[in-house]
């Protein structure tokens, strides 16, 4: 049985709703079959803000064993998005007893905090810095969609994992389309946690052009306001802790 | 009287996104013209390991989004439907990085997400092309043609064939295409199209990059490569060759320079090249390109009447446009859409004709340039009956922007308040952003006997020799 974390981690949308009826839809271009359950959402936990409120909203899930699923029941409905449009429908990872909402709740509420500790915890480096200067890096490779490389140089306040050092260079996309869209952009005098990773050797042309050694941020978790310093700290340690740091 | 229509294809659902949905691309099932698939860089909600597709089962009046595509974020995507199987084809690239996964679709309403094909890795631009075969030993068969940009080497472009594509295990035919040397430092241009007549000959369209630096100044040569026989040989594309060397590829035009480093309102330049053969006839193909010639980013269209081997000279020029395709509907009206930068916004111009000489021109629309600058590489028409096509817009929904010249309709499923766009809510105002827009053109007169001919249909045996038979004429033209 998968833990409500992993769970959480696993379903783009999650949600408490009341079986309605069970072998309908609610989306026309979804004929109704046994498999299908249509639920009114009670409280959306996880929801792609571009969906608004679900409050009351009919969502129709596809549930593996429907036969579990009463009209009436109330649930913790763990879910990915199915289709959109005219009405919703969703694939049905799980669900939990409606007694477990409010962990539920407090997993999703944690889903940030843990994916930036995956980010530190695969992190090469890690410090608190000021980027002083921004130069162009002239080798770039000759795929369509380069990263186009800059080079943000950093003064390095304090070391927060790795090895001890005043400064280092990140580099960082200025392509604005896929793969580089969400990468952070950096300026001079930014300042900030860095949280700077190996390229890979196998995603891109772009980063098998980067010397050995070279740094990279490529995620937007991957730079966090100095307000989150106590919050990277207390990560940092629970890693430690957890053996995952030298 | 012509028939024109736009629809913004974002669902009423996702009235509150935000996005820039750039690069579209669209299949239309040649088989029920009312079923179309989108796609465009729009990012799946978080969480979810599959990204999405539009689509719609009505003539395009209302899409949905189908998360489907394995592999999350969307990087390089196109589709195609083949002509009768109902087959969905597609060809993408995903964000964790360039590999190609080639993708046949299922019903939506099978639940199932598109298994994937072929893989290849390091891949730019992957085009899918697919086609049925009709009558002889392989009636039925789903022939597949992907062109891309095999990154891993300089004489990169390349077309996989697929004979078979609804077998169990389809088997995938690596065929390189460039036959000279390609410039220093340099791989071939980034489009590679290829493009399947029902007769068996395939054209592929590309660029051979002979000198030059990527991000400057390219000196390359327009190709043309044919197949008479589905690309099934052992010499795969050879068919045509060039005078001056000898080998295969016609070079349509050869030292054409682009600016590699250009950009025109924000959008890269080098993205325009396509090419499109008359459903009717095969001997009849058209070209378009972009280049740096003169002083502005100019588009050309050239015509061949011989398959591929003699060529016309410009039979229209545009000055600062880009995003352009071809298509040819069963009448033989050639489509031609482009996006135009005029007095600092984009025009998006669907011209046509039917003699290479004179081009009506029709304005589908006059947008915005969106901060980012970046529209997409490419958009894609497709030609039936009717010219069915998608282009990147700034969603502002002022009617004064879309049939700025009057003649057409347009319609938006997401929330919208005066020229306002509003979220799932009804009253919060959302920023404008760049959608995708669905567009359909009509040309009377219909041919039905000419699209029996092109759907491989014996006309004097009437339409009761359609198999299955037909519950809608209108259904099955798509009107």
């Amino acid at each position: 049985m998968p833990s409500i974390l992993d769970l959480t981690r696993s379903s783009s949308l999650i949600f408490t709703g009341t079986v309605v009826q069970r072998g309908t839809s609610t989306v026309p271009t979804l004929s109704p079959q046994e498999n299908l359950v249509v639920v009114r959402v009670d409280r959306g936990l996880r929801v792609d803000p571009v969906l608004g409120d679900l409050h009351d909203k009919m969502i129709t899930v596809a549930a593996p064993a429907p036969e579990s699923l009463s009209p009436g029941q109330r649930a913790v409905f763990f879910t990915n998005s199915w289709i959109h449009g005219r009405g919703i429908a969703v694939r049905e990872v799980d669900h939990l007893d409606i007694g477990e909402e409010e962990n539920v709740a407090a997993a999703v509420a944690q889903l940030p905090q843990v994916y930036l500790m995956e980010r530190l915890r695969s992190a090469e480096l890690v410090v608190d810095a000021q980027v002083v200067q921004i130069s162009p890096v002239q080798k770039t490779s000759g795929e369509r969609n380069a990263a186009l490389w800059a080079a943000a140089h950093l003064q390095v306040e304090r070391v927060l994992r790795g090895q001890p050092r005043e400064s280092t260079v990140v580099y960082f996309p200025t392509a604005g389309r896929p793969p580089w869209t969400s990468a952070p952009r950096f300026k001079e005098q930014q300042r900030g946690i860095f949280i700077l990773h190996a390229p890979s050797r196998n995603a891109t042309l772009s980063e098998a052009t980067l010397d050995a050694g070279s740094l990279v941020a490529l995620d937007p978790a991957d730079f966090q306001p100095e307000s989150q310093l106590p919050e990277v700290e207390k990560l940092l340690a629970a890693i430690k802790q957890e053996g995952g740091i030298p | 009287m012509r028939i024109m229509r736009i629809v913004n294809v974002v669902p009423n659902d996702h009235s509150n996104e935000t996005n820039d949905d750039t690069e579209p691309n669209i299949a239309v099932n040649p088989n029920n013209p009312h079923e179309m698939v989108i796609t465009t860089f729009t990012p799946p909600d978080a969480g979810n390991a599959n990204g999405p597709v539009f689509f719609t089962t009505d003539g395009g009046e209302n899409w949905s989004l189908r998360f489907d595509v394995p592999g999350g974020m969307p990087n390089d995507q196109t589709v195609c439907f083949a002509s009768t199987s109902n087959e969905l084809y597609m060809a993408t690239l995903r964000d964790s990085g360039n590999q190609l996964n080639v993708l046949r679709g299922a019903d939506p309403s099978t639940g199932a997400t598109f298994p994937v094909e072929e893989t290849r890795s390091t891949i730019d631009q992957p085009w899918v092309q697919a086609i049925t075969v009709i009558g002889g030993p392989d009636n039925g068969k789903d022939r597949i043609y992907i062109g891309y940009n095999d990154d891993n080497i300089s004489k990169s472009a390349t077309v996989d064939v697929c004979l078979d594509a609804l077998a169990a295990s389809p088997t995938f035919t690596q065929v390189r295409l460039e036959t000279r040397s390609v410039g220093s430092d340099l791989r071939d241009g980034y489009a590679i199209r290829p493009v399947a007549h029902r007769d068996g000959t395939v054209y592929v369209g590309y660029q051979g990059w002979r000198s030059g630096a990527s991000r400057s100044n390219v000196t390359m040569d327009m190709v043309v490569a044919r197949d008479d026989n589905w690309g099934s040989g052992s010499s795969p594309f050879t068919a045509l060759t060039d005078p001056s060397d000898g080998r295969a590829g016609r070079i349509v035009a050869p030292g054409v320079v682009i600016n590699d480093g250009g950009t025109l309102g924000g959008e890269r330049l080098n993205n325009d090249f396509n090419i499109a053969v008359d459903p009717f006839n095969s001997d009849i193909l058209y070209i378009v390109w972009c280049d740096n010639a003169g002083p502005n980013y100019t588009l050309r269209v050239r015509r061949s009447l011989n398959r591929g081997v003699d060529w016309s000279g410009d039979l229209i020029t545009v000055d600062n446009a880009t995003l352009t395709c071809l298509a040819i509907n069963i009448s033989g009206a050639v489509g031609l859409l482009y996006q135009q930068l005029a007095s600092g916004k984009w025009e998006t111009h669907f011209r046509v004709t039917t003699d290479g000489t004179t081009w009506d021109d029709t304005l589908l629309a006059r947008t915005a340039t969106p901060s980012a600058g970046f529209i997409g590489d490419y958009t894609r028409m497709v030609a039936l009956n009717d010219f069915y096509g998608v282009f990147p817009g700034m969603n502002t929904p002022d009617p004064a922007n879309f049939f700025p010249n009057g003649g057409g309709t347009f319609r938006f499923q997401r929330n919208t308040q005066g020229t306002s766009l509003v979220g799932n809510d009804g009253v919060t105002v959302i920023s404008p952003s760049l959608d995708p827009f669905f567009f359909k053109i009509r040309l009377p007169p219909y041919s039905l006997r000419r699209f029996l001919r092109v759907k491989g249909i014996d006309p004097s045996k009437g339409l009761r020799s359609i198999r299955p038979p037909l519950t809608s004429v209108r259904a099955f033209m798509g009107i």
